[in-house]
């Protein structure tokens, strides 16, 4: 058998590469650029600059449409418009995409342009586009069309859209405010339910002001109002009509009936009645007519208010003593006291959304206008005033509105609006005195 | 005797290869380097505004009845018998003041969901500067933030300690940079809404591991530097609540003079409604900071941030 010699070639080979891993091992490496990994756990919620130069095509509505666009946003406290005289580029052609660096120059972080023509039959063509400045990108855009005469509200309907997009949650600027105007002077005002945008344009009085008129409450779908007037002498419960401005009494009980409120399907309206000297919360389901009682107590029980879902109700009441805030299921069981802080709490409000519960606060001699959690934690107090009441909550439950009343005799109430930070606390300008606001859902 | 030869080669070279992985990384002395706690540097006039952000004291005025005590006591209200159910109330009329002007009717506005198409011209745009090729991404599963792992878990080449010392010699005869200082020093966002900037303000704990160098090998100038700036440029729309619905990681990569190569990439974000907000928040925040070049570390490299504003919105 002939003895096999070794491949030396191989040998050396493997000896070789043995050498060079070992030595790979050994040779110190020079460490790799780590990917860089860090935490940002707080920001800043100062408003966000936006440019919104005048919308192009027709010379009237261009630019009243952006500047409507503009004070919503404004009024919002979450977006800064910045002055017109400090844009670079000029937009004068919708199609061509921005100069973006022109408008990063300038700090902005959302360009909205926009156009609007009026067509051949009459009527008004809005388009609009967002865009982000800094990514370069187009973020949303929508075209709208309708009559010249709802210019205003396709400047709402825009602003919707873009907050929506800016800050993920729904607009609220299509919407509209029922409250009390007030004039004459302070021993004899004359109050008349009136309607108008959320922000304080297309004014229109619902009732003539012979009678004393308050706590005016928006329908689910918008089209009618429940409130309380003094027409018959005591106070009751009436159904107006928006559009065709029809009225009803809700229930011929001859006790007093006040506070309603709709119930969030609209089928029932609750509201507090009067009988045998205590105030008790019922339903009346607006189809047959017939009322529920859900409290029984020897006290002052009112201003109920649905919890969105309407599986519970959130009203106040004196039965310890003072006045306090309570919940209880929408049929009247499991009534629970939520608050215990000091002072009194009134004028509880369910928000939109669910997640807490506006209120009155009297504390001191000041009033607060707060929220708490619909268990009472959290309480939160967002203003406070010589006399802050009624809080209404924006459809999409990050604003409130509510009245705040001066003191003396040329004194007067005045709607005012703020966030839930309680930072950006604004007026809304009706041109009289105004109370009790009532804010609508989206309007359909 | 040659085949002898090669085993003997060969086994020698085994266990030199084994001393050499088992042994590569000896413990060393440990040294304990004292970290330079983080100090903030407080003007007084912050003092002053935290103090002013505190409630005034109330007074006691006279206090005014609300609306519907007023309206209800009004009428003074005699006991009332109870009723019978009620039979449908009669419907009463009131003469509204008739509108002046005719109301605009919603349903004539049409909307349409479909965004508007994008112009010829906009196509024929060259496109934002074509991003050079980034490195790989890591997976999604990767880019999960490491609040879990402990410290040590995250072990460093011995080696590197001296390395970066030695580094760090020739940046030490770098010329002082008096601009460089007063942007550090910068405040003006602080100032200009302190009240705000007060809500943000906090020691979140991750950052805090991040600033004494953890998982990183920025120094905690570095980090504290860059964790500053970004949180200048971070946006979180008013009112926004639920912290969950805002965590978002973003990856993006640095070229050598720091600028931003393409646009940042979340690997992250939270499935909800607000998605593409959340997003869009945390990708601004990024390209509104950039160039990052403030120090040479941060050049030419890739960066991985997870923003999460649960300490500042939870307070």
């Amino acid at each position: 058998m002939k003895k096999q010699r070794p491949n030396w070639t191989a040998v050396r080979y493997l000896a070789l590469a043995l050498i060079v891993a070992a030595a790979g091992f050994l040779a110190p490496a020079e460490p790799a650029r780590a990917l860089i990994e860090i935490d940002i756990t707080k920001g800043q919620v100062d408003p966000m600059p936006v440019a919104i130069p005048a919308f192009v095509g027709d010379p009237k509505f261009g630019p009243d449409i952006s500047g409507v666009i503009s004070n919503n946003l404004r009024r919002s406290g979450l977006f800064n418009p910045l002055p017109p005289a400090s844009y670079i580029e000029q937009i004068t052609d919708f199609s061509a995409p921005p100069r973006f660096g022109d408008w990063r120059i300038i700090k902005a972080q959302a360009l909205i342009t926009g156009r609007v023509t009026v067509q051949a039959d009459g009527r008004l063509k809005a388009e609009f586009r967002l865009w982000d400045v800094l990514a370069q990108k187009q973020l949303t855009g929508f075209q709208f069309v309708t009559t010249p005469r709802n210019w205003r509200r396709i400047g709402h309907l825009i602003s919707d859209a873009v907050y929506q997009r800016l800050t993920g949650e729904k607009g609220y600027f299509d919407t509209r405010v029922v409250y009390v105007e007030e004039t004459g002077p302070k021993s004899k005002r004359i109050k008349k339910l009136t309607i108008m945008d959320q922000d304080g344009f297309n004014k229109r009085t619902l009732t003539n002001g012979g009678d004393l008129v308050l706590t005016p409450r928006f329908s689910p779908t918008s089209q009618e109002i429940t409130y309380m007037s003094y027409s018959s002498g005591r106070p009751r419960v009436y159904l107006l009509n928006i559009e065709t401005g029809q009225r009803e009494l809700v229930s011929n009980d001859p006790s007093m009936s006040f506070s309603p409120r709709f119930s969030p399907d609209g089928q029932r309206v609750i509201m507090s009645l009067q009988r045998g000297g205590n105030s008790n919360i019922f339903t009346m389901d607006l189809r047959t007519r017939t009322t529920r009682q859900l409290t029984k107590t020897a006290a002052i029980d009112t201003a109920p208010s649905y919890s969105p879902d309407g599986r519970q109700v959130v009203f106040e009441s004196d039965r310890a003593g003072s006045q306090q805030i309570y919940v209880m299921n929408s049929d009247g069981t499991n009534q629970r006291r939520i608050s215990f802080g000091q002072g009194r709490y009134s004028t509880p409000v369910w928000s939109p959304r669910g997640d807490v519960i506006a209120f009155t606060k009297l504390l001191k001699g000041r009033f607060l206008i707060g929220v708490m959690r619909p268990d009472g934690s959290g309480e939160r107090i967002l203003t406070e005033g010589y006399h802050n009441e009624g809080p209404t909550w924006a459809p999409n439950g990050r604003v409130l509105m509510f009245f705040r009343e001066t003191r003396g005799e040329q004194g007067g109430a005045k709607l005012y609006s703020v966030d839930l930070t309680g930072y950006n606390e604004q007026e809304i300008k009706t041109g009289t005195w105004a109370s009790d606001p009532a804010w609508s859902p989206l309007i359909q | 005797m040659r085949w002898s030869l090669i085993a003997s080669t060969l086994v020698h070279t085994a266990i030199l290869l084994a001393g050499v992985i088992s042994f590569s990384s000896p413990h060393e002395y440990e040294t304990n380097f004292d970290e330079a706690p983080v100090v903030d540097l407080v003007d007084p006039s912050e003092l002053s505004q935290a103090v002013a952000l505190a409630k005034d004291g109330e007074e006691d005025i006279a206090e005014p009845k609300t609306r519907e005590q007023k309206a209800v006591r009004l009428e003074g209200g005699k006991p009332q018998e109870e009723q019978p159910p009620q039979q449908p109330p009669e419907p009463q009329q009131e003469e509204p003041t008739p509108p002046k002007e005719p109301e605009p009717k919603p349903v004539e506005v049409e909307k349409e969901p479909e965004p508007v198409p994008e112009p010829q011209e906009v196509k024929k745009e060259p496109e934002p500067e074509p991003a050079p090729e980034p490195e790989p991404e890591p997976k999604p599963a990767e880019a999960k933030p490491q609040p879990e792992k402990p410290k040590v878990a995250a072990p460093k080449p011995r080696t590197k300690p001296k390395k970066k010392l030695a580094k760090k010699k020739p940046k030490k005869k770098r010329k002082f940079d008096t601009e460089a200082l007063s942007a550090l020093l910068d405040k003006s966002i602080d100032e200009t809404t302190p009240q705000k900037a007060a809500e943000g303000r906090g020691t979140p704990r991750k950052a805090e591991r991040n600033a004494i160098g953890d998982q990183t090998e920025l120094s905690a100038t570095e980090t504290d530097w860059l964790i500053d700036k970004l949180s200048r440029c971070w946006r979180i729309p008013g009112g926004a609540q639920d912290p969950e619905q805002w965590r978002v990681t973003v990856e993006f990569q640095t070229d050598s003079t720091g600028q931003i190569i393409g646009n940042p990439v979340s690997v992250k974000a939270p499935n909800g409604p607000t998605r593409a907000t959340a997003i869009d928040t945390v990708e601004r925040a990024v390209l509104a900071c950039s160039p990052y070049d403030r120090f040479e570390a941060f050049k030419g490299r890739k960066f991985r941030m997870n923003f999460d504003p649960s300490i500042m919105l939870n307070g």
